[in-house]
């Protein structure tokens, strides 16, 4: 009697909800029969409980618990239920569990340190395991690209050169031999680029400085016994959109080609023609004049270096052999 | 806990509960990274790949994570894949990696993926966390979509810029308003679409209220109910 009750009176979707919780007639002892009150049961994962409890509150003739237990018919065809076992709420609850309550780790047993030890260090074991495969494959394809990007900044600012080698800073002066037991990472260090007959066209060297936000990062081809600057390239900056990344674009760019050093940024209605002088870009004057900074401290401070070294002409580059693109094996 | 179909675990994310524009989680790349669609679809799929990975290793493994260590491991979890994220992107993508590369390594303390692993992937079986973990990171490239293409078009003029297909919108006259495709720009839009979202369930409540008059005045929305 009581399915056919709930048939009726249960909300369609319900059904699906109390698949979660026991069903009643699970905990209840055998002889119990629920109550289903008409329309009830609104479907807030509840369900049974409130069923359940239902029992003693909405049915107004249900006097003191004793009475329940004679299995009187009722006028609807309802028969009241008949209570042989005190069902307190407690027990129901510790039965169904608490809906929408989560399991907290205070019902767990207690884990031993070890295990967590273990668990911790294995993860972290086969974590860095796993990144050392990964760093072996990708780090020859992040070098790779960072070498020819090197090398078309390279070529780009010494206007086509056949091939470079890296000269370095070692004690104060220039060489292109390192010798034995210098780490070459960790040395300062400029591009040589020679023309197809072997001869030095001009030095590609990179320095950064402040902006207008932070470091601009430059490369620039120079010419040391022209004192020229042959062009120059950002390879990194951090300014305005729209404003200060204009230092990129050609018609910046363009000022440092054949530019005697050291330069002089100017307006572009205050140019007037001299050789060292470069056309600033109205309303950037800030990233204009780092870039122009940036260019004049680096000459300036290699301008001895470059005085003392003496190019390997010819003969040496002969002997040594570097073919195009040779600047990527001293790194 | 309610109890889910698995169609819902997979819809629910991608806009009931999308992370970024109802549940407003996973914000920092959400503002920092969406000036350009294609940064928006890097850093999406950067997002997918670690949410995906990290729920179907914490739900296959769940039982034998002790619960003390549980956020530990997580955490630990999580900045793996990010970090083999990182690795690839920069082998694979490098002109997309230097826009982005400084927000990969943030996608760790992305509180989205914690979320999901904490409330979902460590209670349920592995299926179910997996679509739980694709229709999160659908809302997530969706949310991101959204501003990526707003910004873009508006900031700069164009769509798809740095990609193959790029094409101009409005023609070299156009003056682009620079605002947006900076970090101001990221916040206006992100708070442009919010209200309008916000705007759009209001006037939804207020119709259904109209409808169902009188029968009952008060109806809440369907986010409400639920």
């Amino acid at each position: 009697m009581s399915d056919e009750i709930r048939k009726d009176g249960g909300v369609p979707g319900d059904g699906e909800e109390r698949k979660e919780f026991p069903q009643p007639e699970d905990v209840l002892p055998k002889d119990f029969e629920t109550y289903t009150p008409q329309g009830g049961g609104s479907g807030t994962g509840s369900g049974p409980i409130r069923e359940v409890a239902a029992v003693h509150r909405d049915t107004p003739e249900s006097g003191p618990e004793e009475d329940l237990r004679q299995d009187v018919p009722r006028p609807g065809g309802l028969s009241l239920p008949v209570v042989s076992e005190q069902v307190s709420e407690e027990k129901l609850t510790a039965a169904l569990g608490t809906p929408g309550v989560a399991e907290s780790g205070d019902d767990k047993p207690e884990v031993s340190p070890f295990r967590l030890l273990m668990t911790l260090g294995l993860a972290g074991a086969l974590a860095g395991a796993l990144l050392v495969f990964v760093f072996q494959w990708s780090e020859p394809l992040i070098q790779a690209y960072d070498a020819q990007v090197l090398q078309e900044a390279v070529t780009e600012v010494l206007k086509g050169p056949d091939r470079f080698e890296s000269v370095f800073v070692v004690d104060g002066s220039l060489t292109t031999q390192v010798p034995e037991g210098v780490d070459t990472l960790g040395l300062d260090k400029i591009y040589l680029g020679y023309d197809q007959a072997g001869n030095p066209v001009g030095y590609a060297m990179t320095h950064d400085g402040f902006g207008f936000q932070d470091l601009i990062r430059v490369i620039f081809g120079y010419d040391a016994e022209a004192g020229q600057v042959l062009g120059m390239k950002v390879l990194g900056h951090a300014e305005t959109p729209g404003l200060g990344n204009k230092i990129e674009d050609q018609p910046f760019v363009g000022e440092f080609d054949g530019v005697n050093a050291p330069i002089a940024g100017v307006k572009p209605d205050r140019n007037t023609g001299a050789p060292d002088q470069v056309d600033m870009i109205t309303g950037v004057t800030i990233s204009s004049k780092a870039v122009i900074r940036i260019i004049n401290e680096r000459i300036a401070g290699m301008a001895d270096l470059l005085a003392a070294f003496d190019p390997p002409g010819l003969a040496s580059a002969a002997a040594g052999g570097v073919t195009s693109g040779g600047g990527e094996e001293n790194q | 806990m309610r109890a889910t179909t698995p169609q819902q675990d997979f819809i629910r994310g991608i806009w009931d509960e999308n992370p970024v524009l109802i549940q407003l989680l996973g914000l920092c790349p959400a503002l920092a990274v969406t000036n350009t669609v294609l940064n928006s679809v890097a850093m999406s799929g950067a997002t997918l790949f670690v949410l995906v990975g990290s729920s179907l290793f914490i739900s296959t493994l769940k039982k034998i994570i002790p619960h003390e260590v549980r956020i530990s491991t997580y955490i630990l979890i999580i900045a793996t894949f990010v970090t083999v994220v990182d690795m690839a992107l920069h082998a694979l993508a490098p002109a997309v990696y230097k826009e982005i590369g400084n927000f990969i390594p943030l996608i760790v303390v992305n509180c989205m993926i914690l979320g999901r692993q904490e409330a979902f992937a460590s209670k349920r079986p592995v299926g179910r966390a997996l679509l739980d973990a694709l229709g999160t990171a659908a809302g997530f490239t969706i949310a991101m979509l959204m501003m990526g293409t707003f910004r873009e078009v508006v900031g700069s003029g164009t769509l798809l810029q740095g990609t193959p297909w790029m094409f101009n919108l409005f023609g070299p006259n156009y003056e682009p308003w620079v605002v947006m495709i900076s970090p101001p720009g990221g916040f206006f839009t992100l708070g442009f679409i919010l209200l309008f979202l916000g705007w759009w369930e209001d006037r939804k409540v207020k119709k259904r209220e109209i409808r169902h008059w009188p029968h009952s005045v008060r109806v809440t929305s369907e986010r409400e109910a639920a």
